[in-house]
């Protein structure tokens, strides 16, 4: 079957799919970090006052 | 159209652009790399990547959990029992260790509501205070079981500040009445006894929950009479009657099914059958008032053996005081009566039944006295209510009521941690701390106090109940500086006066900083002389168990859920996966009922029935539950909240039926899909679990282990440093769960819900499987931890295509979840499959702040790799750099996995085998270890003890 | 045809092959070297006033971070020195606005390592095997490339980074020694 794209639009699509890929690829690691990752949370975590506590065991 | 010409031609804008768009994607994906926060001020003694611990106290239901806390950069993260609490030394139960969850649950109340909509503290006070000043009638105050004098003190000094007084009354829908209501009867009070395995030769259970994860003392000391050193013993009996398979009947030595309307009946029996044979009644006690109750009728009517009831009865007699009858929380008071009267018998009162220091019991209402309120409520006869702990929308169980009840409550207060059923019909719903947020006593015994300190700080705008009470208190009281505004004041307060002792060298401050720090603080208390039974109130016991006419229909026995407990946690999804320890049930309840009900009915597992009784009904699917007694159905409650994204709709609300005695049946014709973590109940023969009499024990130790030769296919192992390996008595593992839910919370294993359960994909790295062997009527339950046995010439390794499964020089079978690219031949090729596979990104399913809760010292595994137990290799890791850093050697005991330092029974052990004086390398030579499947040659690191069990028969008594 | 087809084929390999060079998280790691938000000198500090790696970075032998001093730290000092340094006056507002600081972070693990400072630093390795001679750096740049092949190097021949009292040969290799 005859291909039927023209030389721009290949181009064009040459160009999207490498900057595809690249962001595909980041938000990819990005995703896979914060998943590996289990910090990264907006909420705040306190020690509690007054409370005694034993030290490492 | 495009032509070949035009490629060539842009040949090198090609490559240009190639080379434009390469510079581009590096250009952006220059990292940064994030920021490093460091304190401004540290605070004392907390240091980034060390793991801290908080001693606390866990309350539920009636019982006071001694618990510690590990914290590390501030987040709670994983729960152990307190070592230093004298009665569970470091243990604690399955649903106090996944209770870290529900800190971190998003579904938590974040500020006040006030008429439906979010508010803050002042408003939802200025909607309240001015109606309780205003108050002329009585506040109701509904609420959980208090357990703490200090909360006792609170609600009296609210009862003083309300100006129409205040009505109080205390419910846990998952305790039972009936033991309290015997205990009133039979000695005058509510104290609660211990009842102390540890000490018991003879164990009767009648449809006891004994051995149930959450008694954790009963578990350690059952554990303690079962592993004996020889064939010799020494080695307790359980005896178990119950008409629903329970973890107790599971572990015992004799199970007999048996109707729970009966149960009374055949305490009395034995009473009467050890009476004849010279054991003398306890004064007042009338033994024509025993007449009626004859053995050999019983055990013809219940189907069971007379020679096994005769020998029970012999048995008892011999153990004398060393003998324990128990009766379970789902049978009537009389039933009770009858145990209280065996135990005075046998002398084990004081003994086996120990409440020398059994603090002042509460009364906590019942289910009929609770109704009474709320019809009370509805007649108008309260100001307000607050209702406080306890679900009593979801487990008061009767909508009509409920709504009629709030509607003649002007105000209706919530304080809880979640906008539940309770809230919903609530005008404020004030957000309550999780326990690990707040303070708190508990007073166990008399002479040992338990005390609850935060772990951490409020994670939302949220006050502790008893500061909110307090709140009140102070606003309406006129002496309001009388009171302090924050409840570590008010407890420290009754601390000093009541607690310290009076003359003390050591000042306040500093014993209460040595209280928290232990967590618990023992007390000299005059042990109290032995409670005198009342012989009248055993007498009118026996004449309402002659009374009890057969129930119509099915006998119906509900019992609070493994996981869910009374409903309180069904938003945990640990609890939700954990199974139900017999059934293998997640993810929701079915009703149980007998092979041979299931067969005259043309029932099968999964078939809705409908259950009806006094008017109410419930459609639940059924479960074919070998060795159920046939006319007898058993459910778990909890189940089937309305409210919560994990909780609702999920199984089956059984509390409309709570309290009906019997129930009817009728086959629906529907069916549903059960989620069952097991779904195969036989060993066909193999001998992967097994279990020996004590005589079958003496004769294999007499005839010695067959040595079998094995081939191998590989060149040996060589372990230079140390070999790790594992030992799990089968004989003191009863099976409870808290090895499962310890392994989740270290490990970080993913929930993955009812339809993947379904499909086998559950993840745990700990299972406990339990098999079925004998006649379904009667069978022998067979319980076995299962993980990865670490095998030497491990097969999961020969087949991985990418080397991301190998073995360590210290005998880890170890996973690489880098190089993993998710064949799954490993998986395929373990003959226990313990390996687990990510077919989801699980972890990215976690909703904030739930993934606190994640441990930082372990992978969070990604989809498309699989997993498996590590044996606990960052526990491992860290001892030796923790040993290196004190310039000493590892030591047998600086290593614990999680789910040996969960075992309430003690029953995993772990060590090196190379040093031949380490528990596990001895453990690894007994005479009773078999590795399960060894005939493959494989050569497993975990070491089975054989399950023993010690059968009543002519040849096998003790001492005859 | 088949040209055009072969062209496509060829040009998605490079893509997937000069993408994931190009982002692999690695690459540019050696010599990375952000601004800070205080321009600490590690050359003043570590190098010209000779203060020991261990009085900052104090929990380097006992936890598995070294730990990145609190502000409190600096202002022990700062409380008195050079108290009208821009850079010390700005310390002084944080430190009083009981804020934290946030530096930019130079050392980051690839993902699925666990490092722990401990064993390393109580061996008696020295810092600069993995930090690189710190005392000269004005600011902080990261001299060792956090790469496995640099960490196992290390493990199977560790003699010429440890002191020559140490009677270590090799170091685990295992997976499980950082990968768990």
């Amino acid at each position: 079957m005859p291909a039927t794209v023209s030389r721009r639009g290949f181009l064009k699509a040459l160009v999207l799919a490498w900057a595809g890929a690249a962001a595909g690829l980041d938000s990819l690691k990005e995703s896979l970090r914060s998943v590996l990752i289990p910090a990264g949370t907006t909420l705040h975590v306190r020690p509690p006052a007054h409370s005694v506590g034993r030290k490492a065991r | 159209m495009i032509e070949d010409a035009d490629i060539r031609l842009s040949r090198r804008r090609f490559l240009g652009l190639m080379g434009a768009t390469a510079a581009f994607a590096a250009g952006c994906s220059r990292p940064d790399r994030g920021a490093i926060v460091p304190f401004n001020k540290r605070p004392e003694g907390v240091t980034p990547g060390l793991a801290d611990f908080y001693a606390s106290t866990f309350q539920e239901g009636l019982t006071a959990y001694g618990v510690l806390v590990r914290i590390r950069e501030g987040r709670p993260l994983h729960l152990q029992g307190n070592d230093e609490h004298p009665g569970f030394r470091g243990k604690t139960s399955p649903r106090a260790i996944a209770d870290v969850l529900r800190l971190y649950d998003p579904d938590r109340l974040r500020r006040p509501i006030v008429d439906g909509r979010p508010s803050d503290w002042a408003r939802a006070e200025a909607r309240i205070l001015p109606a309780l000043k205003a108050a002329r009638k009585p506040v109701l105050l509904l609420s959980g079981a208090l357990l703490s004098p200090t909360r006792r003190a609170l609600v009296e000094d609210l009862r003083k500040a309300l100006p129409g007084g205040l009505v109080h009354a205390a419910w846990e829908p998952a305790c039972g009445e009936s033991e309290a209501q015997a205990s009133r009867a039979c000695f005058g009070d509510e104290r609660r006894s211990r009842l102390r395995l540890d000490r018991a030769e003879v164990v009767v259970s009648l449809e006891t929950d004994l051995l149930a994860g959450e008694r954790t003392e009963e578990i350690a000391g059952f554990a303690s009479k079962r592993a004996p050193a020889g064939p010799e013993g020494p080695m307790n009996r359980l005896y178990a009657f119950e008409g629903a398979m329970s973890l107790t009947g599971a572990n015992s030595d004799h199970r007999t099914p048996w109707k729970p309307s009966r149960a009374a009946a055949l305490a009395f029996a034995l009473a009467r059958a050890l009476h004849r044979k010279g054991v003398p009644l306890p004064s007042g006690v009338d033994a024509a008032a025993l007449a009626p109750f004859d053995l050999d009728a019983l055990a013809r009517e219940q189907g069971a053996s007379a020679s096994l009831l005769h020998g029970l009865v012999d048995d008892l007699k011999r153990a004398g005081r060393a003998a324990l009858v128990a009766a379970g929380p789902a049978l009537p008071p009389q039933a009770h009566a009858a145990c209280h009267l065996l135990n005075a018998m046998l002398g084990a009162e004081g003994r086996t039944v120990d409440a020398a220091f059994a603090p002042p019991g509460e009364a906590l209402a019942g289910l009929q006295d609770l109704r009474g309120l709320l019809r009370s409520a509805a007649a108008g006869k309260f100001a307000a209510a607050v209702f406080w702990q306890a679900n009593f929308g979801y487990a008061s169980a009767d909508p009509e009521l409920w709504k009629s009840a709030a509607a003649g409550l002007p105000l209706k207060v919530r304080i809880g941690l979640h906008a539940d059923e309770t809230a919903q019909a609530c005008e404020a719903a004030l957000p309550e701390h999780h326990w690990l947020e707040a303070w708190g006593d508990f007073e166990p015994a008399s002479d040992l106090l338990c005390l609850q300190q935060p772990a951490v700080g409020p994670l939302y705008d949220t006050r502790q109940g008893e500061e909110i009470l307090l709140g009140f208190a102070r606003a309406l009281s006129k002496d309001a500086h009388a009171l302090p505004a924050d409840y570590r004041e008010y407890l420290q307060r009754r601390w000093r006066r009541e607690v310290y002792p009076a003359g003390s060298l050591v000042p306040f401050e500093s014993f209460w900083q040595a209280s928290l720090h232990d967590g618990v603080l023992r007390r000299r208390a005059a042990p109290r002389p032995p409670r005198r039974l009342d012989g009248r109130a055993v007498n009118a016991a026996a004449a309402a168990a002659l009374a009890v006419p057969p129930p119509p229909g099915f006998e119906l026995l509900l019992s609070p859920g493994a996981g869910v407990y009374d409903g309180r946690y069904a938003n945990n999804g640990w609890l939700q996966e954990l199974p139900d320890p017999v059934t293998k049930l997640t993810w929701g309840n079915a009703a149980a009922l007998s092979p041979s009900d299931a067969q005259r009915l043309r029932l099968q597992d999964g078939d809705v029935v409908r259950l009806e009784a006094g008017g109410r009904s419930a459609e639940i699917p059924v479960v074919v539950q070998p060795g159920q007694a046939p006319g007898v159905l058993s459910a778990a409650l909890g189940y089937g909240r309305r409210s919560g994204s994990v909780a609702s709709g999920v199984g089956v609300d059984l509390y409309p039926l709570l309290g009906a005695a019997s129930v009817s049946l009728t086959p629906t014709g529907a069916r549903e899909a059960l989620p069952f973590a097991q779904r195969h109940h036989s060993l066909e023969g193999r001998d992967a679990a097994r279990s020996l009499s004590l005589s079958e024990y003496a004769e294999s130790r007499r005839k010695g282990r067959p040595e079998r030769p094995l081939a191998r296919l590989y060149p040996p192992q060589r372990f230079p440093a140390r070999k790790w390996a594992m030992a799990v008595d089968l004989s003191a593992c009863v099976g409870c769960g808290a090895c499962v839910v310890a392994c989740q919370s270290e490990n970080n294993v993913p929930v993955v819900g009812p339809e993947r359960v379904l499909k086998g994909r559950e993840m745990h790295w700990m299972r406990i499987d339990r098999y079925y062997a004998g006649p379904p009527e009667r069978p022998r339950v067979l319980l076995q931890p299962m993980l990865c046995q670490h095998c030497d010439d491990a097969p999961c390794e020969s087949v991985c295509p990418v080397n991301a499964t190998n073995h360590d020089s210290e005998g880890l079978n170890q996973m690489a979840y880098n190089r993993c690219v998710g064949t799954r031949y490993c998986s395929n090729n373990c003959p226990y499959k313990v390996r687990r596979f990510n077919f989801f990104e699980y972890a990215a399913q976690t909703r904030e702040p739930a993934g606190l809760a994640f441990n930082p010292e372990v992978t969070v595994r990604p989809r498309g790799v699989m997993e498996k137990c590590t044996f606990c290799v960052q526990r491992i890791q860290e001892a030796k750099a923790a040993a290196r850093a004190a310039g000493r050697p590892l030591r047998e005991g600086d290593v614990e996995p999680a789910c040996a330092a969960a075992c309430p029974a003690g029953a995993i052990v772990f060590g090196d085998l190379r040093d031949p004086s380490s528990r596990v390398s001895k453990l690894a030579l007994s005479d009773r270890g078999y590795r399960v499947l060894e005939e493959l040659g494989i050569r497993p690191s975990v070491t089975y003890l054989a399950d023993l069990t010690n059968p009543a028969g002519p040849e096998e008594r003790r001492g005859a | 045809m088949r040209i055009l087809l072969g062209a496509i084929a060829a040009g998605l390999l490079l893509t997937v092959l000069a993408v994931g060079w190009a982002t692999q998280t690695d690459r540019l790691a050696q010599g990375y070297a952000p601004a800070q938000p205080i321009p600490f000198s590690h050359r003043l500090h570590a190098g010209s006033l000779s203060i020991p790696c261990l009085h900052c970075h104090s929990a380097a032998d006992r936890s598995r971070h070294a730990g990145i001093p609190a502000v409190e730290v600096c202002m022990e000092c700062h409380r008195v020195t050079k108290t009208e340094s821009p850079a010390i006056v700005q310390l002084k507002a944080l430190f009083d606005s009981g804020r934290p600081l946030e530096w930019k972070r130079v050392h980051s693990l690839p993902d699925h390592v666990y490092f722990d400072h401990r064993p390393h630093v109580n061996a008696g390795v020295d810092c600069r095997s993995c930090h690189g001679p710190v005392e000269d750096m004005t600011v902080i740049s990261q001299a060792m490339s956090l790469r496995m092949n640099r960490c196992l190097a290390c493990h199977r021949a560790p003699r010429p980074s440890l002191p020559a009292e140490s009677d270590l040969q090799r170091a685990p290799e295992n997976c499980h020694a950082c990968h768990r």
